[in-house]
């Protein structure tokens, strides 16, 4: 059965987003991407290093776009501004690719997103023709101002960045999820396999993550471990599971059981 | 002909005076692809390196893809 994500015009095969950043080396970065069997991978942009490397490797040789979707991501900006002109950057770094994925932080800390400038972002972004994809906290009415402005995907935090703590607010996530058209694709702060399974049983239609993978201690299997749980956990959501119950019910008959 | 003084990633630097983007690229020592440049805030098209010049006092960011979630 085709189960393909649709984000805007575009369609894909895997409900399941990778990061390239916090791998230990280039090739274990490969290997566990493709492990993950991920067609959307993000990226940051950043300065060149103004030193005598010019042999230095760059990230777009190793993770092709003729391989993946690459989703510039606006990482490290702190204002709509900034993260616009990023966007330009990156727009034409891949030949007029225009699907980004916005973030405005808010806190150096926390790494919260600062909701008021995304929202200004991303309005802004849509106007210049841009494919939105933006992260954002739970919140349910900015994930819904975000999908009136034009974003092509709402993306929420499971927990911070990095964290790893997996969902903390499931309903709030379950909400927006009813609530809202487009995508809704859980974003940061998934730790293990479940946390990404109970995203897509929440009915999420995708889920980002990075350091659960780069972080874990074996990230290729680790890599195999989310692809699956990505997979089961939307399974189970277009399955639709069984009712909840207080009560115990048995599963064999009681009829004919022998008694002493 | 004179050297001139330009930002580059926030950097001061001296360059050669009239340089388009391939030679400011080349003198840099950078690969020119993969990497995209802005002048005084503005993005540089790739069509448009050979004939953009950097003059006196110009604000340049080169930038590139990095590893990022």
């Amino acid at each position: 059965m085709s189960d393909s994500l649709r984000i805007g015009v575009r369609e894909f095969q895997s409900r399941l987003m990778v990061g390239t950043g916090k791998y230990a080396n280039d090739q274990l970065a490969i290997d566990a991407i493709r492990e993950s069997g991920a067609d959307i991978v993000t990226m940051a942009i950043r300065r060149v290093n103004l030193g005598q490397n010019k042999d230095e490797s760059n990230i777009l040789e190793l993770i092709s776009p003729n391989e993946f979707t690459i989703l510039p991501n606006t990482a490290g900006c702190y204002t709509a501004d900034e993260s616009v002109r990023t966007c330009k950057l990156a727009r034409e770094l891949l030949g007029g690719h225009s699907l980004v994925k916005l973030e405005v932080i808010g806190d150096k800390n926390t790494l919260l997103p600062d909701m008021p400038e995304t929202l200004k972002a991303a309005k802004d972004l849509v106007k210049e023709g841009f494919e939105v994809m933006v992260y954002c906290t739970d919140d349910f009415d900015y994930a819904v101002a975000l999908e009136d402005v034009g974003c092509v995907a709402v993306m929420p935090l499971a927990a911070p960045i990095g964290s790893g703590r997996g969902i903390e607010n499931p309903h709030t996530i379950e909400a927006i999820v009813k609530t809202i058209q487009v995508p809704v694709i859980v974003d940061a702060g998934i730790g293990t396999a479940s946390d990404a399974t109970l995203a897509m049983e929440l009915g999420c239609d995708g889920v980002l993550l990075n350091t659960a993978i780069a972080g874990a201690q074996n990230p290729v299997i680790m890599a195999a471990a989310m692809r699956q749980a990505v997979k089961a956990g939307r399974s189970a959501y277009l399955a639709g599971r069984m009712p909840k119950s207080d009560q115990a019910s048995a599963s064999s008959p009681i009829e004919g059981v022998i008694h002493s | 002909m004179k050297n001139i003084q330009v930002s580059i990633n926030a950097e001061s630097k001296e360059i050669p005076h009239n340089l388009n983007i391939p030679q400011l690229l080349d003198f840099l020592k950078l690969k020119d692809e993969l990497l995209v440049v802005e002048l005084n805030e503005q993005v540089v098209m790739r069509a448009d390196w050979a004939t953009t010049r950097v003059g006196e006092g110009d604000k340049l960011e080169i930038v590139k893809a990095i590893g990022g979630g």
